[in-house]
This record gives C-alpha cells, sequence and structure tokens, in this order.
C-alpha cells in the first residue's frame, strides 16, 4: 500500500537529507566474479552462480568503451548479468579499464583484431567450450558486429547486440557536428591523446538539454520511494561516470562510422580491406530501444536487414538507453525474452 | 495521482524541450558551439602555454611538463606492447594472432546509406 501524505513528507525529508549527505549512494555491481584474463586495459571476467550453468555455449559480453560496465550489474535484483546467470547461463564480461596515453593510438582493428579475438580464446578454454554466444552493448555491440564480419573462422554460434547505433545520422547533435565537418577529431582530443571524459558527457547531454532537470524534478517527485531512489541514483551515478575515448579509436568513429556512415551501407574499412555485415551468417538478435536518446531506434533499426543470417530477429523495448539492464522494462519485459532467445539458441543441459 | 504542480512542470517542459531540441540541430546553434569549442580551445591553450612559460621562469615543473613525459611513458608502454604482440604471433600464431577475413577494398560500396 503506498505511504499517506504526511508518511511521504516524513520519508522524502529523511531520503533528501540522506541525498545531500551523500549517504544513500546504491551498493553497484555486487554479483561475485573473477577475473580470468587481461591483456593490457582488458579484463575478463567470470560471473559466479549458485544456479547450475545448463546453458552451452557460454555468454561473453563485451562492454562499451564509452561507459562502465556496471551498468550491465547495476543493483542486486535489477542486474543483467545477475539474472542471466540465475537462469543458468555461463557468463563472462569483456571489461575495459578506463585507457590512458597508452591506449591513445588503439584503434577498432587493436579491439576487433587482438583483444577479442583473445578473449574468446580464453572464453572457450576456461568454460571447456566450442562456442560462445557474443553479446556488445552500445558501442560494444558496433565491436562485436565487425568482430563476427572480419572473424568468420572465430566460432561464435550467436551474435546479439543492444542498443548499437548503425546510422549515424540519427545519433544526433555531436554526429551531426563531425558529420558536416564543422568539428574534426582533433577538436575534442586532447594532449594525451584521448577524447576526455567530460567532452563525452556534455555530448551526450546536449542530446536531451532539459533532461537534467526533468530528471531532478522526477527524483524530487519520487524522493518518498525508496526503490525508486536507489534505482535513480545507481542510474545517475553511472550515466556521469563516463570514460575518457582513444582518440584513434575516435579517428576512425569520426571517420568511417559517422562521416562515411559506413555500417548503415553494410561495408565497414577494416585494417586494409573492408568488412560486410552481410558476411554475419550466425542467428542475431538486433535489440533495440524505442526511447533511448543516446542511440535512437532509428539508428539500430536498420541492422536487422544489413546482416546476411538467415536467422534474424529483432526486440524492440518502449524504454530507453538502459532499458535492457535496468528499470521495470529491463525486469518485465527485456531479460524474459532476451533469456528465451538465448535459451533457443543455447543446449540446454 | 499526478500532483498539480507536477502538471504545471510538465506544461512548461514539454514544449520547452521540444523547442530547445530543435534550436540545438540548428545551423546558427552549430555554428555557435563550433566556435565556442574551437575558442575555448584556444583559450586553455593560450592560458596553458602563458603559465607554463611563467613557470618554466621559476624553474618550476608545468602541467605540459608532466604531460609530455606521460606521453613519453606511454610510447614506450607502446613500443612494449608491440614487440609483445610480435612475439606471441611468431609462437603462438593461432591462439590468440587471429587474421581477419577482410575483402580488399572496392572503390564504391554495394549498398548505399
Amino acid at each position: 500500500m503506498a505511504p499517506g501524505l504526511i508518511e511521504r513528507q516524513i520519508l522524502r525529508t529523511r531520503n533528501g537529507l540522506a541525498y545531500l549527505a551523500g549517504a544513500n549512494r546504491p551498493d553497484m555491481a555486487q554479483t561475485p566474479r573473477d577475473l580470468v584474463w587481461k591483456r593490457d586495459k582488458a579484463r575478463l571476467w567470470r560471473y559466479r552462480s549458485s544456479a547450475q550453468r545448463r546453458f552451452r555455449p557460454p555468454v561473453l559480453i563485451v562492454h562499451s568503451l564509452v561507459s562502465k560496465s556496471y551498468i550491465l550489474d547495476l543493483l542486486p535484483g535489477t542486474s543483467m548479468i545477475g539474472y542471466l546467470t540465475g537462469e543458468g547461463f555461463d557468463v563472462f564480461l569483456l571489461d575495459w579499464v578506463p585507457p590512458d596515453p597508452a591506449d591513445a593510438e588503439n584503434t577498432l582493428e587493436t579491439y576487433v583484431d587482438e583483444y577479442i579475438p583473445a578473449a574468446i580464446g580464453a572464453v572457450l578454454e576456461e568454460a571447456d567450450a566450442d562456442e560462445v554466444t557474443l553479446i556488445g552493448y552500445c558501442f560494444g555491440g558496433v565491436l562485436a558486429l565487425l568482430e563476427v564480419a572480419a572473424h568468420p573462422e572465430l566460432p561464435i554460434r550467436n551474435l546479439m547486440v543492444m542498443a548499437t547505433p548503425c546510422d549515424y545520422r540519427e545519433m544526433g547533435f555531436m554526429s551531426n557536428m563531425f558529420r558536416a565537418h564543422r568539428l574534426g577529431p582533433d577538436d575534442v582530443i586532447d594532449e594525451t591523446g584521448l577524447v576526455p571524459a567530460n567532452a563525452l558527457d556534455e555530448g551526450f547531454q546536449s542530446l536531451k538539454p532539459t533532461e537534467y532537470v526533468t530528471q531532478r524534478v522526477n527524483f524530487f517527485q519520487n524522493l518518498w520511494n525508496d526503490e525508486f531512489v536507489e534505482g535513480f541514483l545507481a542510474i545517475a551515478f553511472w550515466a556521469r561516470d563516463q570514460v575518457s575515448f582513444p582518440g584513434g579509436v575516435f579517428r576512425q568513429t569520426v571517420e568511417r562510422l559517422i562521416r562515411q556512415n559506413a555500417l548503415l551501407g553494410g561495408v565497414i574499412p577494416h585494417g586494409r580491406g573492408e568488412v560486410r555485415l552481410e558476411d554475419i551468417r550466425c542467428p542475431f538478435l538486433n535489440a533495440y530501444a524505442a526511447q533511448d536518446t543516446i542511440t535512437p531506434a532509428a539508428s539500430s533499426e536498420p541492422l536487422t536487414r544489413l546482416v546476411g543470417s538467415d536467422d534474424v530477429s529483432e526486440l524492440r523495448l518502449e524504454s530507453g538507453h538502459i532499458g535492457f539492464v535496468a528499470g521495470r522494462q529491463a525486469a518485465k519485459v527485456a531479460r524474459p525474452q532476451i533469456r528465451d532467445w538465448l535459451a533457443t539458441h543455447s543446449d540446454d543441459g | 495521482m499526478t500532483p498539480h504542480w507536477r502538471k504545471a512542470f510538465d506544461a512548461i517542459e514539454r514544449p520547452l524541450a521540444a523547442g530547445t531540441e530543435a534550436w540545438i540541430q540548428s545551423e546558427t546553434f552549430m555554428d555557435l558551439a563550433t566556435h565556442s569549442i574551437r575558442i575555448q580551445r584556444r583559450m586553455l591553450h593560450d592560458v596553458q602555454g602563458a603559465t607554463e612559460r611563467w613557470l618554466h621562469l621559476w624553474g618550476w615543473v608545468s602541467r605540459g611538463d608532466v604531460m609530455r613525459l606521460s606521453n613519453q611513458v606511454a610510447s614506450l608502454e607502446r613500443q612494449v606492447r608491440d614487440l609483445r604482440r610480435e612475439a606471441e604471433q611468431r609462437d603462438r600464431p593461432l591462439l590468440n594472432g587471429h587474421q581477419p577475413r577482410t575483402r580488399p577494398r572496392r572503390s564504391t560500396t554495394r549498398r548505399q546509406s
């Protein structure tokens, strides 16, 4: 039963004071895990599970380069990774320690031809498996797409991308600034060779300039609700906790993905040649969110028809960018559907 | 039930958000943003340069010195990585050194946006 008016005011005051004192920061990324492989800034984590690991092959999640991975394991009870491990999947996460100047010259090829294949090798060894299911979140989805297209020899049984950009004309203000050559990569890359985290944060905020105020108003309105406050603070903390982006990858992103819009063309320059999305032949799920302001649905949608697989599915979620991994939509709609797709494309037992 | 203050906020915020988002996509705003970013960057560069010269007059270390040193260390780290990569590919070419099966680049793409 919802609390009465006076009780709400008391709860609102209590939570407001705790917020001002910084005392109610939620405990995030609580699912136990083990580091099983590392190279440079790449880290491969395997999540422990109290449930039996009944599904094969293991699932390897490739995280984005522009944010921190704890969004996938945000809070106990709303954790995407916790859910999948609980459902019997053997979950690995390929995460990236925030880059420093040594990583400034990393390119897409560094990740696609070096780190991810090596991580897949480590997953196979660790899980004693012959194949993996690859999942990419946000920009990690771009890496996963390139991985499967560039490396058909790798034993990737299924590919799923979540909130992954494809048509960069739909990516909003900052993308348009680069596409129209108003800005060049060197306008935002700093003297360390990285795109600073605050530049990315400002770029994301510019997509919905009034959202900051609206979110604060939502927060105040629901300040009495402990569950809302915990979720809100976790998401707000994550949203501002951006990481620097390697300048080498950023230059390629601007040139290949934004200006050439190569993903939409289906042919992406890679190394000394090119890769084609039509070469992605494994079962494919394109999951995107209708109210996503960071990767708008219009940007993700075309992927469904660009891959060459005969087994292509699409999951359109009525939520925002993090609706796959946190919030009520994630719990009620996204996660069960993702689980069903993964289970259908895995061996049980 | 939605409180009155929230209804009033939404009545103002929604058209304001729509207007702001449209304004942000306009040529005028993009021009302003471009100039603003470039001026900000140039001013920061000038201020850092002046501060650095002043600190050097007193024989002190500046942020630029630390940055240059940090970039040199980073460059060394990259060289070590390259050497390690070469050594690994020579020793275990099939395990971690998967070569991409890229196609030669064409002059035009088959699927146009």
